[in-house]
């Protein structure tokens, strides 16, 4: 950052040119408008509304009651460790898994890249509960593989050790998707350097390689943190007597009615990634990433080499793991009764489709919609923190930062307090629901984008603007097909978690605008197991479609356009 | 730059459109149910034919709909709640979240089951059972619990699943019972022995049954009409009335202040759900549930609630103390337990 530490006064001048360079720039000081005050609206104020709720008591008097028992409370505490430790645990485990499967898919030459591609994305289209009951049929105490297979007799599933297989398997996908954005693009010619200078293909790694991938390490342990610590369903329906700050948030709002206490709780669920976000920004604000920079490059350097082997093997052990888990799921959704009567056949997808299928409509209709404005809005917050500077960056960056910390439950109860009287009345409409998917999604079109921006020399941009364009033009022809991955990446994540949202819309699903969660969780809760993995078989196709569809558009609209002159 | 700006404006538009559309004709009628999302079509179609109002709803658990009533109380987004606990409606209404409504046909509804205060009309009424798994039984040679003394049987540690009063009705349900069944002491060393039994309190209601469906444990609290459900489902499960047993009343109510031009329809719902056509439905839903109207039949495999040893509570009472106690529960149990 290099305006930090300049005396005052020329601080106020570069303030005084971000002005003039505005005022300049009508169209980009359009936007910068509009996104902060989305921002304003839909994060802090829904936020203010949280704070204002953890610092009174039911009868509306100011006090620290709230937080000092949050504080002080041993069972507060301990589960408060329990969600650290978990989270913790997870992001480890699931960006080095991703790690591994970003090398090998972007950088050497692994058979079966398109098959092991198309397998990972499973994870994270599905509701995550349901692998939680996959988990349950065949390590539990009557598990397919636990008591069928190897005749273990009172098998424990329910506890940590579960909740982190789970975790890693449903985050580590998305880890995959920033990492992968970001190895794919390290140019191979600082590779080659170090290989011309007689370092080994390890040695290279070790000192080339992964030093320039770690903003998207740093990024992927983020992102998988953030989403173990504020995981709802999995802890609810798994986690046996491991307790966690996201159900104890929600227990305390929908069993005591206290608004207040959970509030104060949920703040203290923001506290941890709030500092770790912090941390990552300071961290990576004082290092160049810079391999993305315009001079002649060659094709991405293939590793070709020994260490092919170990990593298919690795791969296929995961892929075949999640196989197994969505094998159980599928299979599941044709036996008659899952668990006791396996007779085949189709009612269940009959009946599925009669009972969900209003609701899986407007899922999708929601879900397109808050995508591409995810997509959009993300990696424009992206590219305008990391590249201009304007008066109201700060808080651009701040509440961009605050979306991650927000786990769902919360922003729900922040919603309905915030929207559902005038000034801005929202609850009951579809824009609520939208607006929930949007703000708590864009988490990932930003990381990613940040990330991926900090590759990019800026002369590449330089260039084009001196060559003539327009801001909006070098971003729209240059910038924005760099962006290509992450915007994909951010398109899909939104579309895929609006499709499966289940905490966030707790408090905001209205009758108008029934969800396929809601619904999935409803056959959940009355043990129609069969009908619920035939539910989740056929959301699962369909998202997969609208993947595909998502990809072959976004490769038509940011193709790179070539002029014959 | 044109395109991310078109989206900010469409999403700026639609804001302003949205909030404007509200206001319907009065022939709709917005309702919260706590009952299972798989019956609940079969009463708006029925309710449909029959008076021509088209409900709107959301399934959510009882309390959900009452954290969701408090979160908008300043501006009522449904009509009526129907199928929760008639303590947590009590609560509600003591709240000031509920309207006074006196159906007409609670005349077909025994007196033992009405609101002393008014304000919710019962639906249906639903027994505490142990949903039992019979394959455990049978391989570990163990004695199906039939009390709840039973159930702190030392040989079914580890195996016995509950809810935490504070994530479920029926838990909370049956803690406010049982201290009014064993009265303060006996309440709690009650809890503290069936504490040493339970690997640990669910947090999610289904997950007990669920459990117990799978054999992942033996036995599980639900309610009658839940357990039936399973059954029917064939899982190999048996149904087991605790001795002395608790018997919830379940219950529909006016939300206060909620869309002015729903009132009337909201009181036909209530007036339909207890008649006999209403209850009636209960069978056809396959929802297992005890009808409250004299006239109307029970499923087959039902108890009737007339054949349980039901302990008589006091539900204003019980509803008046039941969020202390879960507050003390929380500090008395859980607390000992996370010292451990």
């Amino acid at each position: 950052m290099p305006e930090q530490g300049k005396p005052l006064l020329k601080r106020r001048s570069t303030t005084l040119q971000e002005m003039r360079m505005l005022i300049r720039q009508p169209v980009l000081s359009i936007t910068i408008l509009l996104i902060l005050t989305s921002l304003v609206i839909f994060i802090l104020f829904p936020l203010y509304k949280i704070a204002k709720l953890s610092l009174t008591d039911q009868a509306g008097h100011l006090t620290v009651a709230n937080l000092i028992n949050v504080f002080t409370s041993l069972s507060y505490r301990i589960t408060f460790f329990n969600s650290l430790k978990l989270a913790i645990t997870v992001a480890f485990l699931a960006t080095f898994v991703a790690y591994i499967f970003a090398y090998a898919l972007n950088r050497t030459d692994l058979p079966g890249k398109k098959f092991f591609n198309l397998i990972i994305q499973l994870p994270i289209v599905s509701p995550p509960f349901i692998l939680a009951l996959a988990v349950i049929f065949l390590f539990g105490r009557q598990g397919l593989i636990t008591r069928g297979l190897l005749g273990i007799k009172n098998h424990n599933v329910y506890g940590m050790h579960s909740l982190i297989l789970i975790q890693v398997i449903s985050y580590f996908p998305v880890a995959f998707m920033t990492l992968s954005g970001i190895l794919g693009a390290i140019d191979s010619s600082v590779e080659d350097a170090a290989l011309n200078a007689g370092a080994s293909n390890w040695h290279t790694f070790r000192t080339v390689t992964f030093p320039l991938s770690m903003p998207g390490v740093i990024s992927a342990f983020l992102l998988t943190f953030v989403q173990s610590l504020e995981d709802f369903s999995n802890p609810a329906v798994i986690g046996g007597d491991y307790a966690v700050l996201a159900t104890e948030a929600y227990r305390i709002i929908t069993g005591l009615y206290d608004f207040n206490g959970g509030a104060a709780l949920a703040l203290m669920l923001m506290l941890p990634t709030v500092c770790a976000f912090m941390l990552q920004r300071y961290w990576l604000g004082h290092k160049s990433f810079v391999t993305v920079t315009g001079k002649p490059t060659q094709k991405t350097r293939r590793m070709n080499n020994g260490a092919i082997p170990p990593l298919l093997l690795f791969c296929s052990v995961v892929v075949l793991f999640i196989l197994l888990l969505y094998g159980t799921v599928f299979v599941g959704a044709f036996c008659k009764t899952w668990g006791v009567d396996y007779t085949l056949g189709f009612s269940h997808f009959k009946y599925v489709w009669g009972y969900g299928k209003d609701a899986l409509r407007k899922s999708l209709t929601l879900a397109c919609i808050a995508a591409p404005i995810t997509g959009i809005l993300g990696i424009g917050i992206a590219y305008l923190t990391s590249r201009k500077r304007f008066p109201g960056r700060g808080i651009m960056k701040v509440s961009s930062l605050l979306t991650f910390a927000i786990p769902g439950t919360v922003l729900g109860i922040g919603y309905i307090s915030a929207f559902n009287t005038k000034p801005i009345l929202l609850t009951g409409t579809a824009t609520i629901l939208i607006a929930a998917f949007v703000f708590r999604n864009i988490s990932v079109a930003i990381e990613s984008g940040s990330s991926t921006l900090l590759q990019i020399d800026q002369s590449i941009e330089e260039a084009s603007t001196i060559l003539g364009a327009s801001a909006g033009t070098t971003f729209r022809r240059i910038t924005l097909p760099l962006l290509k991955q992450p915007f994909f990446t951010g398109i899909v994540f939104s579309f895929v978690r609006s499709v499966t949202a289940v905490s966030t819309v707790v408090f905001l699903v209205s009758p108008k605008w029934p969800l396929a969660t809601s619904k999935i969780f409803g056959l959940f809760e009355i043990s129609k197991y069969s009908d619920a993995a035939a539910f989740v078989t056929l959301m699962i196709v369909v998202i997969l479609i609208a993947i595909a569809v998502i990809n072959f558009a976004v490769n038509i609209i940011l193709k790179p356009r070539i002029h014959k002159i | 730059m044109k395109k991310l700006l078109s989206l900010v404006f469409v999403l700026a538009i639609i804001l302003s459109i949205c909030s404007g559309a509200f206001a319907d004709g009065s022939k709709e009628l917005t309702i919260y149910f706590a009952f299972t999302d798989d019956e609940i079509p079969t009463y708006v179609e029925a309710f449909k034919q029959d008076t021509g109002i088209q409900i709107n709803y959301v399934r959510m658990s009882a309390g959900d709909i009452i954290a969701r009533l408090i979160a908008e109380k300043d501006n009522p987004q449904a009509s009526v709640i129907c199928g929760g606990n008639c303590m947590l409606a009590t609560g509600a209404a003591q709240q000031g979240l509920l309207e006074k409504y006196e159906s007409p046909v609670l005349a077909e509804v025994p007196e033992e089951f009405h609101d002393p205060d008014g304000f919710w009309t019962p639906v249906t009424v639903a027994a505490h059972v142990f949903l039992v798994n019979n394959e455990w039984f049978e391989e570990e040679n163990a004695t199906v619990p039939d009390s709840w003394e039973a159930l702190l049987d030392p040989s079914l540690k580890g195996m016995v699943m509950m809810a935490h009063p504070s994530s479920s009705g029926v838990a909370s349900s049956m803690l406010v019972n049982m201290y009014q069944y064993k009265g303060e002491e006996g309440c709690w060393e009650y809890f503290e022995q069936l504490k040493d039994i339970l690997p640990y309190f669910n947090k999610a209601s289904s997950a007990g049954p669920a459990a117990v469906c799978l054999g992942e444990a033996a036995v599980a609290l639900t309610l009658d009409s839940d357990a039936l459900k399973y059954k029917n489902q064939g899982y190999d499960v048996s149904i087991v009335y605790p001795e002395t047993t608790f018997v919830d009343v379940n219950c529909a109510a006016i939300v206060k202040n909620g869309p002015a031009d729903e009132a009337e329809n909201a009181k036909a719902f209530i007036d339909w759900m207890i008649s006999e056509r209403g209850q009636n439905q209960y069978i056809e839903s396959g929802a297992c549930r005890c009808p409250v109207n004299v006239n109307a039949t029970a499923a087959e495999g039902m108890k009737a609630i007339s054949d349980v040893k039901a302990f008589a509570c006091d539900k204003v009472a019980a509803a008046a103390i039941q969020s202390d106690l879960i507050k003390e529960f929380m500090d008395k149990i859980d607390n000992a337990a996370a010292l451990k």
